[in-house]
């Protein structure tokens, strides 16, 4: 695929050697998926959402109720699901959801708690008492660990996180309850619309064909770091906490690079951002443009 | 000069009620949130939106609704006669604020509390009809951000020369000095929006250009409606049933 | 609408408004077209000022003019310019500095109504093409917010300029076409030589604000702050007596249907009349003072202090804030003398003579001689006024036929003295020179301008 593609494009020029995708079979895909679409299945702004087949109906998201009828309040496509009727936009900023995997920059360390941005509405907040504290102890949390908040995170951090409560106003409290989530370094980010990324069960993939680990962000930030030992096992057979990583080789971080460019070729072409396009984007590429001395 | 010719035409070759022809591009900012490009004739209007997102001066965001900020600026190139930029003029404040206030009857503000949503807007070309192609590019931009809102906002000019009423003036026939009305309307609610009217006439005169100025939204609404859903099915299909 | 207008209002009290509203009725107990009582203020020196109260709406307006070269693209046509100042005593949501929204979209109201609508015919304001014009400025001052500034400031600024009064300016006629200084010199009169014109004005617009509510349903006429602040939505229409229409003004706000637009447009209409009815008959008033003053004035041969030479001498006899009254006849005397010994016509002399501190040791002198004795203040005055009644009669026979027929000067004095006590404070004339004394003691300090009359072209 060209790596520097533009979004208005449908035809796409598909180059690259023993890519799992031929050209005209992504052709094909595209044009039967522009059938697909039947036309009522698209609502544009300020329109009436066709409800004729229900008698009642609840209002979803992206909808609101003029004289008795159902309109749409964004452009895009429109879900039912039973009686829910609700039209969801193609482009929107992230909204959170329990339990998505985000990938957040600390802003700000305040009394207690650290401020995470999202990329969202509004910002979101980690608790001191929600982090896993150096060492691995489950102990309470005292007046000495809120003065040393910055030897967790400071300001400026990359962290990945689990979102742990909603609240009314949008705004959203993470935790990194767990070993695999917490301060990320040795990589590089690559912020793409959060749309693209499809909530799946795992969204820390580990490719080692490529020797890249790949945090797909629920918020659109993917992290993108060479591959990681695996943890090793303490004397009670739970995986420890990692010890920090070694610098990466010149060979880890041209693999770095090759993933980010996939990563932004797939989100300039609006393509969906899961393991399987990521893999057949990275394969796809051309040889010698990253591999140069 | 006369503005009409015998045979009905105007001096670009329109009929007098006959609209610009409109166009309408998305995506051409990849830094904000939404972006459009709106063209009408040769006015060529630019807007791009970001939000919502945590407002900038936290002072200032609202308990219960969205704060909506609008920046208008025009290029030097913008106009026939060569211009000293200035910043901040009287011009673009009232353009801003006029733009907000339209933006701010559209937007389902109480939807994004704490929340800032951002509008800025270039004229790239000047050729009449500039607060209505400043709406139009607004609204398109912040339809493609996916931000909600309560109906879509059209906007659309005329005016009254020649003891005609004409639908979108454009430069030449504006600076005549006479009538020129631009309105904002919310097609589906059937609502006037944002209405100024400039110049001396009588009221039954300001009835009927107004009233042919509200048919020019309606149409300018239906032309923006198709631009947006072709978009919105271009962008669904390259991402799929995900 | 402004935050600061929204955070005035309290949830309840917006409730009430909203709620009275859908029973017609306002919280001030107005119905919903009504008008708060309007009035009128017109200081009495000034000729281009005016100060007007709508309900607790305080804005003034003053006008001044200047006559300078035109702007190059319109040679043939005088300049209006409005500027708005929103200073903090009005309203704790004003701020010093920089004009914000507010104060721009009440300047830009007002150009639209007067300038943009050419209610102000411009091209009266040429005096010589493509040298001198006319360049009018309108400050409008809002002294107190209590609602609708857009309506309160476009009255004050209409009725300042129909009772502002710009002097006469005669064009000499210059030799040839060609340039150089000397051709048509302008001439300014002052306002006693010839009556100082007005403006003209095509037509009266007038602007007409409502207040909307619930979606466009309830709508109310001049809102007054509280209301203005539980209201979704405004619309503005400047409108003239004659039915039509010279702007609208709707900049956002609820939305509502053109023909509920159009019946606010009709209905501002018969507003606009009613108002203007009022605005006439208070400039009527003011109008009636005015020629009672001048018509008191020059009976005493007391003109305004930017008299020329031929009404030096008796102007001073009237002028308070001068101070003493020996210098005032002094300068009488030396202004005279100098009248006698050349120019007629414009000069800069006199204009400076009256002033308390533009007077040269040398007419000083010559002052001192004619009243001669310094070690009697009180036959000072008389001394001075037998000299100016002199002159009086002197000027009065150069100008044509005139009231005082030629008398002895004693005689000129009683009759002077009688008018100048009758003019200054109404009471019963009197030949004592104590009274006069008081009579020309300075009373407020009105008079103390002094409006120097350059002639140009020279």
């Amino acid at each position: 695929m060209q790596l520097a593609g533009q979004p208005q494009a449908p035809n796409i020029i598909i180059r690259g050697s023993g890519s799992s995708l031929a050209a005209a079979s992504v052709q094909e895909r595209l044009e039967s998926q522009y059938e697909a679409f039947s036309e009522d299945s698209f609502v544009c702004v300020g329109d009436i959402v066709p409800t004729d087949m229900q008698e009642g109906f609840l209002r979803g998201h992206g909808t609101q109720v003029v004289d008795g009828q159902l309109m749409a309040t964004v452009c895009g496509r429109v879900e039912r699901i039973n009686k829910l009727v609700s039209v969801r936009p193609l482009r929107n900023r992230y909204s959170a959801e329990l339990g998505d995997v985000v990938v957040g920059r600390v802003t700000d360390v305040a009394g207690k708690r650290w401020i995470v941005d999202l990329n969202a509405r509004q910002e979101a907040t980690l608790q001191l008492s929600s982090v896993n504290l150096p060492g691995g102890v489950q102990r309470r949390r005292t007046a000495e660990d809120e003065l040393n908040m910055r030897s967790v995170f400071e300001e400026g951090d990359l962290i990945s996180a689990e979102v742990q409560a909603l609240h009314q106003d949008g705004s959203v409290s993470l935790h990194t309850r767990s070993l695999k989530y917490g301060k990320l370094a040795g990589g590089q980010l690559v912020t793409v619309p959060a749309n693209l990324i499809k909530r799946q069960k795992h969204h820390f993939n580990t490719l080692p064909d490529m020797g890249v680990d790949v945090i797909l962000g629920c918020n659109g930030m993917v992290w993108v770091a060479p591959n990681a030992p695996p943890p090793a096992l303490g004397a009670d057979g739970e995986p420890e906490q990692a010890p920090p990583r070694p610098p990466a080789t010149r060979e880890q971080r041209a693999a770095v690079c090759r993933m980010a460019g996939a990563l932004r070729a797939l989100a300039a072409l609006y393509f969906p951002i899961f393991q399987a396009t990521l893999v057949d984007a990275y394969q796809a590429r051309k040889p010698g443009l990253v591999d140069a001395a | 000069m006369e503005f009409v010719s015998p045979e009905g035409l105007r001096i670009d070759g329109r009929r007098p009620q006959e609209l610009r022809a409109l166009q309408c591009k998305f995506g051409v900012l990849s830094c904000c949130d939404g972006s459009a490009l709106f063209q009408a004739g040769n006015t060529k209007v630019f807007a791009a939106v970001y939000g919502p997102r945590v407002a900038d001066i936290r002072g200032q965001a609202l308990h219960d609704r969205a704060l909506i900020k609008c920046e208008y600026a025009h290029a030097a190139f913008s106009t026939g006669a060569a211009r000293r930029r200035r910043g901040r003029s009287r011009k673009s404040t009232e353009l801003a604020a006029l733009v907000r206030g339209a933006l701010e009857q559209t937007i389902l503000v109480e939807l994004l509390p704490r929340a800032q949503v951002e509008v800025c807007i270039q004229v790239l070309f000047a050729d009449g009809g500039v607060t209505a192609a400043c709406i139009n590019a607004a609204m398109l931009a912040v339809a493609d951000a996916g931000i909600p809102v309560r109906d879509m906002v059209a906007a659309c000019g005329a005016g009254h020369l020649e003891a005609m009423p004409l639908l979108d003036l454009n430069h030449t026939e504006a600076a005549t000095g006479g009538l020129e009305v631009c309105v904002a309307l919310h097609p589906a609610l059937d609502r006037v929006v944002l209405l100024q009217a400039d110049a001396k006439a009588s009221v039954d005169t300001l009835e009927a250009v107004t009233t042919l100025a509200l048919q020019g939204c309606k149409a300018a609404a239906g032309a923006m409606r198709e631009a947006l859903l072709q978009h919105v099915r271009s962008l669904a299909a390259r991402r799929g049933a995900i | 609408m402004q935050r600061d207008l929204d955070t005035l209002l309290s949830n309840s009290e917006r409730n009430f408004i909203l709620k009275a509203l859908k029973e017609e009725q306002r919280i001030d107990g107005r119905r919903p077209f009504d008008y708060r009582k309007i009035q009128y203020q017109f200081p009495a020196d000034e000729d281009g000022s005016a100060t007007v109260q709508l309900g607790a709406t305080r804005v003034m307006a003053v006008v001044t003019a200047a006559l300078e070269a035109p702007f190059p693209d319109r040679p043939n046509e005088g300049s209006l310019r409005f500027n708005v100042e929103l200073s903090p005593m009005a309203s704790p949501a004003f701020e010093v500095g920089r004009p914000g929204e507010a104060a721009l979209e009440a300047m830009r109201l007002l150009e639209r109504a007067l300038r943009d609508s050419r209610a102000v015919d411009l091209e009266a304001l040429c005096v010589l093409v493509g040298q001198k014009v006319w360049h009018v400025r309108v400050d409008v001052h809002v002294l107190d917010h209590a609602g609708n500034l857009a309506d309160a400031a476009g009255l004050a600024a209409l009725a300042a300029l129909m009772a502002f009064r710009r002097p006469e300016a005669s064009v000499a006629p210059g030799g040839g076409g060609g340039g150089g200084g000397e051709r048509g010199a302008v001439t300014l009169h002052a306002p006693d030589v010839r009556e100082p014109l007005p403006l003209s004005l095509h037509h009266l617009p007038l602007a007409v604000t409502f207040g909307l509510f619930e979606g466009g349903e309830a709508v109310v006429l001049d809102p007054s702050l509280k209301e203005a602040a539980a209201a979704a939505g405004m619309l503005t229409v400047i409108a003239t007596t004659h039915g039509e229409v010279c702007a609208l003004h709707k900049p956002g706000g609820i939305g509502i249907s053109l023909s509920q637009t159009m019946r606010l447009v009709r209905v501002a209409c018969a507003k606009a009349a009613e108002v203007a009815e009022g605005l006439r008959a208070a400039l009527r008033g003011h109008e009636t003072a005015r020629v009672a003053r001048r018509v008191c004035r020059r009976g005493a041969q007391g003109a305004d202090a930017g008299a020329l030479l031929d009404d030096a001498a008796g102007a001073v006899a009237v002028v308070p804030g001068l101070g003493d009254p020996g210098r005032a006849a002094a300068a009488a005397g030396g202004a005279h003398l100098d009248a006698l010994a050349g120019s007629s016509g414009a000069r800069n002399g006199s204009g400076g003579a009256l002033e308390p501190g533009g007077m040269d040791s040398s007419d000083a002198e010559e002052g001192s001689r004619t009243s001669a004795r310094p070690g009697e203040p009180r036959k000072l005055p008389r001394a001075g006024l037998v000299a100016a009644a002199a002159v009086v009669g002197g000027a009065r026979a150069r100008q044509g036929p005139s009231s005082l027929p030629e008398q002895a000067p004693g005689d000129n004095f009683e009759a002077i003295a009688a008018m100048i006590a009758g003019a200054a404070q109404g009471r019963p004339h009197s030949g004592d020179a104590l009274d006069l004394q008081a009579a020309v003691k300075p009373k407020s300090g009105k008079r103390a301008k002094v409006r120097k009359w350059q002639p140009l072209g020279t």
